[in-house]
């Protein structure tokens, strides 16, 4: 009798996890992101509407009618242009000096256009640094988009469901971002970390940061735009017999505590592949 | 079947909770408790039927649902940790606290380590060197007096089913 009713649970945990391969297998098809997305549609209305029950009472603050919460995002989406404005024209002084060198260089000006969204639920597994939004295909998000606040950049896009879309977080240890050290001018990359820090590599020895100074995107690579605050240098670590010197970065967002984002909709990533040189055939 | 319908509705309830409202019971990031992980071990502990192993099917589809992962890892990581509670909970002495305290570590244990291998599998750098074994540690200690304070009321709970589930 148990025999046989430990055979039959071997059996059955053996097809749910051939489900589970099967599933995994098709991870990248078109039906598995539909599948997906299908769960995540009945899913959202229902974690919106649990999140929004809950998020008040661990927030310390008055419940506010809707109307106050609009204002609220449309003054966040505002601060944020304001904030950017701000990182642009520090940058403009510094592209003047350059620019005094480099005559006949010209440089787009590129003011971004946000869609604001609240955060419904966060990564079920206390390992991975996600968000879930409240705005998906639908409203015009897609994947790869960058996710500010009026603090600087929180991540980018990772998928994205009609009704939904899930964010990874700058802090992931599967993020890494093309940054400037905006005082010396450094280009370096900013790694997120598995213990949700964020460490600046890649920084040449003779390049002088410190404390305090201030890590926006460079744009390199194309895949984020340029001079959106990330955060502030809190450590330095440079030894004589490194190659490159690293640092801790204090993300400017609150990533533990986000409650309203920003998706930036104008800004497509540059397909840099076919600027990448290919082998030369041997016959040549 | 009633086992079944008991999941339908706790679970994806379950997995909402653990994205909705446990990130701000984490006692600043210390103390991550696994909802849907404990829930699941401690049914199986309790109620180690066939159908209890639906429950970390729904549960994995649900939070990788709600995960940045792929689909298909929780289910696989949920299911080998359920089946483990499952068979623990066939033996006599299931309710020996010693077995909750046993199977609360070795459940939680062997989820995060088929989870961990199969994100690294699908690509997911998985840097092992730096993953803070700490929060790993705290997550054991969360689940497992979770599991143990849960345990008598899902017993109860799978009592009333089973009774109920009998023709005579």
């Amino acid at each position: 009798m148990y025999r046989n009713k430990l055979q039959t649970n071997v059996i059955l945990s053996a097809i749910i996890i051939a489900i589970g391969i099967l599933l995994l297998s098709l991870s990248y098809s078109e039906p598995s992101n539909k599948f997906k997305s299908a769960i995540s549609t009945i899913i959202t209305p229902l974690q919106a509407n649990i999140y929004s029950l809950i998020e008040p009472l661990f927030t310390n603050e008055p419940i506010a009618p809707e109307e106050l919460v609009n204002l609220n995002a449309t003054l966040t989406a505002e601060i944020a242009l304001l904030r950017s404005e701000n990182i642009r024209l520090s940058e403009t002084m510094y592209e003047r000096d350059m620019l005094a060198a480099l005559l006949n260089y010209t440089k787009l000006d590129n003011v971004h256009t946000y869609i604001s969204a609240n955060v419904i639920g966060k990564d079920t597994s206390s390992f991975l640094q996600y968000v879930i939004i409240d705005i998906g295909t639908t409203g015009g998000v897609q994947r790869d988009m960058p996710v500010v606040t009026d603090a600087g950049l929180v991540g980018i896009i990772n998928e994205a469901t009609p009704r939904a879309s899930k964010v990874l977080l700058v802090n992931s240890d599967q993020m890494a971002v093309n940054v400037r050290v905006q005082n010396s001018r450094a280009d370096g990359v900013l790694f997120g970390q598995a213990s949700k820090d964020l460490r600046l590599r890649y920084i040449a020895l003779d390049t002088t940061i410190s404390a305090g100074d201030l890590v926006v995107t460079s744009g390199l690579g194309g895949s984020l735009p340029a001079n959106i605050p990330i955060g502030e240098i809190a450590s330095v670590r440079s030894r004589a017999y490194d190659v490159f010197q690293e640092a801790e970065v204090l993300p400017l967002a609150n990533l533990d505590k986000i409650e309203i984002v920003m998706i930036i909709t104008d800004f497509t990533t540059t397909e840099l592949k076919p600027l990448i040189s290919t082998p030369i055939p041997d016959d040549l | 079947m009633r086992n079944i319908i008991l999941g339908l509705l706790v679970i994806p309830f379950l997995a909402i909770f653990q994205s909705t409202l446990l990130p701000y019971l984490n006692f600043h990031d210390k103390f991550k408790l696994d909802l849907v992980l404990v829930i699941v071990l401690s049914w199986n502990l309790a109620y180690p039927d066939s159908e209890s192993l639906l429950w970390a099917l729904l549960g994995g589809l649900m939070l990788d649902a709600l995960s940045g992962t792929y689909m298909g890892i929780n289910i696989i990581s949920l299911t080998i940790a359920s089946l483990i509670a499952n068979l623990a909970g066939s033996r006599v002495w299931s309710t020996h606290i010693i077995l909750r305290i046993i199977v609360g570590i070795t459940g939680t244990v062997i989820y995060y380590l088929v989870y961990f291998l199969l994100l690294t599998t699908t690509g997911w750098k998985t840097d092992w060197a730096n993953i803070p074994i700490e929060n790993f540690v705290r997550s054991i200690i969360i689940n497992v007096f979770v599991i143990i304070l849960i345990l008598p009321t899902a017993r109860w709970l799978a009592v009333k089913i089973t009774k109920s589930s009998i023709d005579i």
